[in-house]
């Protein structure tokens, strides 16, 4: 009780000592700054959101210092507007010098804004983009040629630089190491296209909308996109662009984010002047409406990550207003026509190495920011870890389906009454803005972020584009500066007041002259922090060319790795240091990156086939399809020759295989009898002697969601064992009607000397939610009799079943893995199965997919690791705050309605949109005619007392993978595993002991491919093998797995352990397991 | 010769009630506006059309001698033991039989109180409004009964539709690539053919690759039209399009517009020759409730085509073979190609109409004038049937054999309709 107490104390005392204090950041009065720069849009008949669909992008800011006084300036780009150039006076104070400095753009729409030293004279120059549909010449971009004295020369021309694309940035980069800065022009297009089938179309060239690629050669810049591999469509819609080393082979890469259907590219270096987009082998998914982005070491592991910024918000008000039908055809006809995965939020995408980012974005809080542009990644709060500033806002909230259903028709219908007519101009002009705060998120450990933003004087609504930061008063924080749609420029002033930092200037000896593509290292033997020199961040905007780190007090080792490959040593450098470092060419030293080592797995003459059956025709509202069910290893020694085999299931329209281990270790596959049943959904197949015959017999649970009631692909079957690996054609065994089985498991639970078997049903098919039936058989003399007294087979939505003793009584006991619903534990009670309440156990409702069990603390008693949803999901759920699942028949015309609902800032939300409710309960149609009034909806505030009657309600308490270390069998403590593991579902585990410590390692896989359209793939979770120290499971070694893993399992082949990994609708794979795996 | 007979009786009758037909004229242009409003998708439009319609006229026939009752003569149709209130106003009671069922049925049922209120309102003279109020609601009820066994309620909990991943087959079209909508509407009960399939059209051209083939020409018919398009055409597009709902992206930026459906233009085309010719109350039910009823079965039978065929889109077909970049001038609806909904609805309709109204009417078609566009003169039901039928080859939505197959299915249709309807006594 007294520590009860102190908790709640410790809980209010945290909040006011956070409020005691002033605010991160303090917005700098205009009036002070003199910085007055409003990017002020007019709305005309000629020029609208109608006319030019970019007419709300906003304008960009660059920052650097033009005349070399150590002050950090800035140049603001208006779309209808002027730029402004402000020279820093100090002290936040700034002077126009617009057109001092002969800073005269034409009157084109002007968009990005970028600073690089581009004639390597040592000072910056400015290249400001621009597009709208005016007249080439008057949109050619524009390059300012710093004269040094504070004025500048437009000299686009002379540098083959005043390109006339539909431009929205340009970044300075040397691509090819020859030490100048060569340039990647980011454009788009202006009108859109909504057909998929344009396959030729994609592959042509535009010259106005496409990206491009130029060469720096002796100071003029060459178009050699073509040449160079940069894709060039007339539907590339890009509006962020990011540099970075991805593959770490020391080369820049470019990472384009792509506007509407277009996927995002990532162009990989090949080294040879060339470039290959390479998007879909590195991430498994994107952004959807990719804009700003930005690419930075935000774990401090030197690998550079990278965020996408999409337009999700954060509240569940102007998400239902956004959200329409169920589009999961539309989502399957884009990927069939190589639009790769595309989700609508942001994508935050940790860099695994070896080739895998993991997409952890919903996870590290950072998913949802509404209608964003810029992000950028620094140390605003000098921790160590990189922060997140996202800007966001749109001066009209037309993403709104009551707008694009009703709005403009109601008031043409209105001025039809009126006699009158109306233009769709004045209804646009009536809509409001989507005014948000800008978000500011504190990185908390490396991968996942909290939302400081109000609290750090971000809480003002404001349409915000570009942004740069920049140590703007030279205190060595970063300070933040946004542009502004009709508003005036914002100027945050950090009020950080520490030395903990390191500011470093990098000088280089080449026409490269601030070394853009350096990477820095601060390191010491605690901390190291890795930063890398390129200006070009976020969205239309360059930050100053400093390099800043914020880091822990110690001294440093500093390394640069110059854009040549070469590197330089300093030591000692203290924090609170501010440095320039000179390429010193005498002391250089040739550093390449060590080789990515791949593991590299072997393919196993099996190749899964999933169906194309899609459960959402089916059931509207299910949150993931209930059909997978394989593939499915076990093992067994079939032919009594000493040797493992293996049966592997596979999916109705492909055919289950016995895999039969030969002298050389090799797998060779027996088809008959298996292929007669090949139209069967073979969901876990057991293999036991059932008839005393010494010949291990096998048994099929069948999946059967697809299929009709009367189906007869829906029985359970056996294969009886005829020796020489011959089989019987199949039998029928007892199965219930109207349930799909996930599993089986056999064990002798009467002791009478021959194996029962369980079969675990995992759903009723069209009524998700509900609980079915599962199934005990007993085996008396070879036949399987269905027994319904030694166990409530009411067990719930089974996903996995193990027989094991737990308490070592000598009875096997029997534990379960349900959706909506805990790990269930059934003693064994001298062979009755009594559903034990277990302590440690019982309480925690998950949708946990699969279980293991085996002793990870060797303390003699069985552990249990199970495998979960997993945490990188829109909810997040906590005892009070569930996720559940409403399940009754609302609408009385016999079928389940099963409604999921979460919590979204502490209160409980419907998870489906207007239109997928009202697809599925259609009376619902009449009270929810607008979205507006569906997004205050509930479930006591849409269903009368009458149709809430006979509610069932499930919910789930936690959806972290971990292990139950067991006490003596009687009770259990849950252990999550670490935050790797929760990116995604895991569905596989085994365990073996790979490093002769006695301890077995465990082996996780998961992934879910089949999923709401809306949610997107769960993709990040490449496999890991956990390395157990003594019994404390810490060490997560990344497998590098692609798809959606159902199953592993470990056999000897000859004297090695072998790991085979069945991945549905994915060839089968095999790894042989040793030591090095876990280095 | 029988509709000469027909119109002369409707000659007769005019000096009676002069004008009396405009409450079912506003009645059937309010429910026009919900159903616009509320988005319906043709075939669910034809049904509320079709029982508030058939309510309405199951109720002024109470009172007369001269027009049947639908009950026996339509599926499951029973006829009614409800007693006419002695002090009831039958006009009103039917107005309020029509707006009481139409609410059953339309999502803003809210708004039908306050549009009957209005609608009753400009009928003068003395009588009991709620007994007359009492009566039109008891009829309501019973048509709504009627209606909740054909088969509407089981579809809306049928699996969602799947389009075929093969060539040749409709899939999804641009822009919006919409799941196609009421695969199952083959299920409803037919009012007055047999059987959703009696009147199924032979197969389709067979899709094919060829640049000689028969698919080709056909798909080259509808890409050359296109290219040739000129005012005229493109006038002819746009008075038939009918898309209740059309999504015009630009970026971001999605609006939608609305037009009525094709079963509303139909019913307006009705309203339009029953105002020409003044027609009284009761012709106005009559010929109302007969149309709907027409298209009600149109509709089924055209879906029955539709989802037995599942074909191709010009869209798709046009876009793989000749030109990827090519766009219908019309917004491709989401459901398959074969037969074209328009022509099947129009070739039924008009076929109705010719029996009430005579075979060669002419008539000025002004439905579309109120939504922006101007009128269209006819000389026949059926040069107008002709024309919406044409219009989807001009849109670019149908290819030629769904729109002559189509027109013949939905006169095939009307026929049967004017054979089996048994209404006036003569």
């Amino acid at each position: 009780m007294i520590s009860r107490i102190l908790t709640l104390i410790l809980c209010f005392s945290t909040p006011s000592s956070v409020y005691a204090s002033s605010p991160l950041f303090s917005l700098v009065d205009p009036a002070n700054s003199n910085v007055q720069f409003n990017n002020k849009l007019t709305e005309s008949e000629s020029l609208n959101i109608l006319t030019y669909e970019y007419f709300y992008n906003g304008g960009g800011v660059a920052a650097g210092d033009i005349n070399n006084d150590g002050l950090c300036d800035l140049i603001f780009t208006g779309n209808m507007v002027s730029p402004k150039l402000y020279l820093n006076k100090g002290n936040f104070k700034f002077q126009d010098i617009t057109n001092f400095a002969s800073i005269n753009t034409t009157n084109a729409w002007r968009t990005g804004v970028s600073m690089a030293d581009v004639n390597a004279d040592g000072w910056l120059d400015i290249y400001i983009c621009k597009s709208g549909k005016y007249n080439g010449a008057l949109r050619q971009n524009e390059l300012y040629i710093n004269n040094r004295d504070l004025t500048f020369s437009e000299s686009a021309k002379k540098f083959g630089l005043a390109d006339s694309s539909y431009s929205t940035q340009a970044a300075f980069f040397d691509f090819d190491k020859d030490g100048d800065l060569d340039c990647y022009l980011l454009n788009h297009n202006v009108q859109t296209f909504k057909n998929f089938d344009i396959a030729t179309m994609r592959s042509q060239r535009d010259p106005l909308a496409g990206d491009k690629l130029f060469e720096n050669r002796n100071g003029y810049f060459n178009d050699i996109s073509e040449a160079a591999g940069i894709k060039g469509s007339a539907i590339g819609f890009g509006l962020g662009i990011a540099i970075a080393d991805f593959n770490n082979d020391g080369w820049e890469d470019i990472y384009i984010c792509n506007d509407y259907t277009e996927p995002d590219y990532l162009y990989i270096n090949k080294k040879n002047g060339t470039f290959v987009d390479s998007l879909s082998f590195y991430m498994g998914h994107t952004s959807q409406f990719s804009m700003g982005c930005d690419a930075a070491d935000v774990n401090n592991d030197g690998l550079p990550d990278l965020i996408t910024v999409d337009m999700l918000p954060e509240d569940n008000f102007r998400q239902k207003l956004m959200r329409g039908p169920a589009a999961f055809d539309k989502y399957q006809m884009q990927v069939k026509y190589g639009y790769h995965h595309q989700v609508m939020r942001n994508n935050f995408h940790l860099n695994n190495g070896r080739g895998v980012f993991l997409e952890i974005g919903q996870m590290a809080n950072i998913s949802n920011t509404d209608w964003s542009w810029a992000p950028l990644f620094a140390d605003f709060n000098h921790d160590g870890l990189k922060d997140l500033f996202i800007t966001n806002g749109y001066p009209r909230n037309y993403i709104n389906m009551d707008f694009m259903k009703y709005t403009y028709e109601d008031a043409k219908a209105i001025a039809r009454n009126n006699k009158e007519s109306i233009k769709l101009l004045d209804v646009v002009q009536q809509i409001p803005p989507i005014e948000v705060a800008n978000y500011l998120f504190s990185n908390k450990n490396g991968w996942s972020f909290q939302n400081i933003s109000s609290e750090s004087g971000f809480s003002n609504p404001i349409t915000s584009n570009g942004a740069i930061y920049a140590d703007l008063d030279n205190d060595g924080d970063l300070d933040l500066v946004t542009n502004n749609i009709n508003s005036v420029a914002s100027i945050h002033q950090n009020n950080t007041n520490d030395a903990n930092f390191i500011k470093i200037k990098l000088q280089s000896a080449t026409n490269n002259t601030y070394a853009y593509g350096a990477k820095v290292a601060i390191e010491n033997e605690k901390n190291s922090y890795h930063l890398h020199q390129q200006p070009c961040r976020g969205f239309q905007s360059s930050v100053a060319p400093i390099l800043h780190a914020g880091v822990a007090p110690g001294k440093y080792q500093i390394t640069v790795t110059w854009p040549d490959g070469t590197t330089q040593k300093i030591i000692n450098i203290a924090n609170g240091s501010s440095l320039t470092i000179d390429q010193d060419l005498k002391k250089r030293e040739m550093h390449l990156p060590p080789e990515s080592s791949y593991i590299s797995f072997d393919t196993l003459d099996f190749i899964h086939k999933e169906n194309t059956y899609i459960d959402f025709k089916r059931e509207p509202l299910l949150p993931h399809f209930k059909s997978i069910c394989s593939p499915h290893i076990t093992t067994g020694d079939i032919n009594n020759d000493g040797l493992i085999d293996f049966f592997i299931t596979n999916a109705a329209g492909g055919r289950s295989q016995l895999m039969i281990q030969n002298k050389d270790g090799l797998f060779e596959s027996i088809d008959e009898p298996f292929n007669m049943d090949s139209l069967a959904e073979d969901a876990e197949a057991a293999i036991v002697d059932v008839n005393h015959d010494q010949l291990l017999d096998i048994i099929i649970a069948a999946g059967s969601y697809e299929f009709s009631d009367i189906d007869p692909r829906r029985n359970h079957k056996i294969y009886v064992n005829k020796g020489n690996n011959q089989f019987d054609s199949a039998t029928n065994l007892p199965t219930i009607k109207n349930t799909t089985s996930s599993c089986i498991t056999s064990a002798d639970i009467d002791r009478d000397g021959d194996d029962d078997l369980f079969i675990g049903s995992a759903a009723i098919p069209g009524s998700y939610g509900a609980i079915p039936q599962s199934l005990l058989l007993i085996n008396d003399h070879g036949q399987f009799m269905v027994d319904t007294t030694r166990m409530n087979t009411l067990v719930g939505m089974v996903n996995d079943a193990v027989f094991h003793d737990m308490d070592c009584d000598g009875w096997p006991d029997l534990i379960v893995a349900t959706e909506w619903g805990p790990i269930k534990y059934y003693r064994n009670n001298h062979s009755k199965l009594e559903a034990q309440e277990m302590n440690g156990l019982s309480h925690l409702n998950g949708w946990w997919n699969t279980i293991h069990i085996c002793d990870v603390n060797n303390d003699g008693y069985a552990d249990i690791i199970a495998g979960n949803k997993g945490e990188n999901e829109q909810w997040k759920v906590t005892d009070a705050e569930p996720l559940r699942l409403y399940v009754n028949d609302f609408d009385n015309n016999g079928a389940i309605d099963p409604i999921m609902t979460y919590y979204i800032n502490h209160q409980e939300e419907l998870m489906p949109s207007r239109d997928e409710l009202l697809d599925q309960i259609v009376p619902l149609r009449k009270k929810y005619i607008y979205y507006a009034a569906y997004a205050k909806a509930s479930i006591n505030n849409t269903f009368s007392e009458a149709q809430l009657k006979n509610l069932q309600i499930r919910s789930c308490n936690q959806m972290k993978s971990g292990y139950f270390l067991s006490s003596k069998g009687n009770t259990f403590t849950f252990i999550p595993f670490s935050f790797e593991a929760q990116a995604a579902p895991i569905n596989a585990i085994t365990s073996a002991d790979i490093n002769g410590d006695d301890f077995p390692e465990i082996i996780i896989a998961g992934n879910n491919e089949h999923v709401r359209a809306e949610m997107g793939r769960n993709d990040a979770m490449p496999g890991y093998i956990v390395a157990n120290d003594s019994g404390a499971l810490t060490l997560f070694k990344s497998l590098n797995l692609k798809g959606e893993c159902r199953s592993l399992s470990t056999l000897k082949v000859g004297k090695k352990l072998k790991l085979i990994i069945g991945i549905n609708n994915r060839q089968t794979l095999s790894l042989p397991l040793n030591k090095s795996l876990l280095n | 010769m029988k509709n000469y007979i027909l119109l002369f009786s409707l000659c007769t009758n005019l000096y009676l009630h002069a004008s009396a037909n405009q409450h079912m004229l506003k009645a059937n242009r309010d429910l026009t506006e919900v159903i616009m409003h509320d988005i319906f998708s043709p075939p669910v439009a034809s049904r509320i059309y079709a029982y508030a319609n058939i309510a309405a006229y199951e109720t002024i026939m109470s009172g007369s001698k001269q027009y049947n009752s639908y009950a026996g003569q339509l599926k499951g149709l029973t006829p009614h033991s409800i007693k006419l209130p002695a002090a009831a106003h039958l006009e009103v009671a039917s107005l309020a039989a029509f707006y009481y069922t139409a609410q059953a049925f339309v999502f803003s049922e809210k708004n039908m109180d306050s549009l009957l209120t209005q609608n009753i309102g400009t009928i003068k003279g003395k009588y009991d409004l709620d007994s007359s109020i009492y009566f039109g609601k008891m009829i309501a009820n019973h048509i709504i009964t009627w209606a909740k066994t054909d088969g509407y309620i089981t579809t809306r909990s049928k699996p969602r539709y799947t389009y075929y991943d093969e060539p040749g087959k409709w899939m999804p079209t641009p822009p919006e690539y919409m799941d196609a909508i009421e695969p199952y509407w083959p299920q409803l009960r037919t009012m007055a053919i047999d059987s959703a399939s009696q009147f199924r059209p032979e197969p389709p051209q067979a899709f094919n690759l060829d640049n000689n083939g028969p698919f080709f020409f056909l798909a080259k018919e509808v890409y050359t039209i296109h290219a040739s398009l000129n005012d005229s055409l493109i006038a002819i597009a746009n008075h038939w399009d009918c898309n209740p709902f059309a999504l015009h992206p630009t970026g971001h930026f999605l609006v939608s517009t609305k037009k009525i459906t094709p079963g509303g233009h139909w019913i307006g085309i009705t309203g339009v020759l029953l105002k020409q010719l003044n027609a009284n109350f009761e012709q106005a039910t009559y010929a109302f409730s007969k149309v709907s009823i027409a298209l009600f079965d149109a509709f089924i039978s055209c879906w029955d085509a539709k989802f037995h065929y599942n074909y191709i889109r010009p869209v798709t077909a046009i876009t793989q073979l000749i030109d990827e970049n090519w766009k219908s001038y019309l917004q491709t609806p989401p459901f398959p190609e074969y037969t074209s909904g328009h022509s099947v609805v129009s070739g039924a309709a008009s076929t109705v109409l010719n029996k009430i109204f005579g075979q060669n009417t002419t008539f000025v078609d002004t439905v579309e004038q109120d939504f922006g566009l101007p009128p269209r003169k006819f000389n026949s039901f059926d040069d107008a049937a002709n024309e919406a039928s044409e219009s989807r080859i001009i849109g670019g939505i149908h290819f030629r054999e769904a729109v002559v197959n189509g027109l013949a299915q939905g006169r095939l249709i009307g026929e049967t309709i004017n054979e089996r309807l048994y209404l006036i006594n003569h």
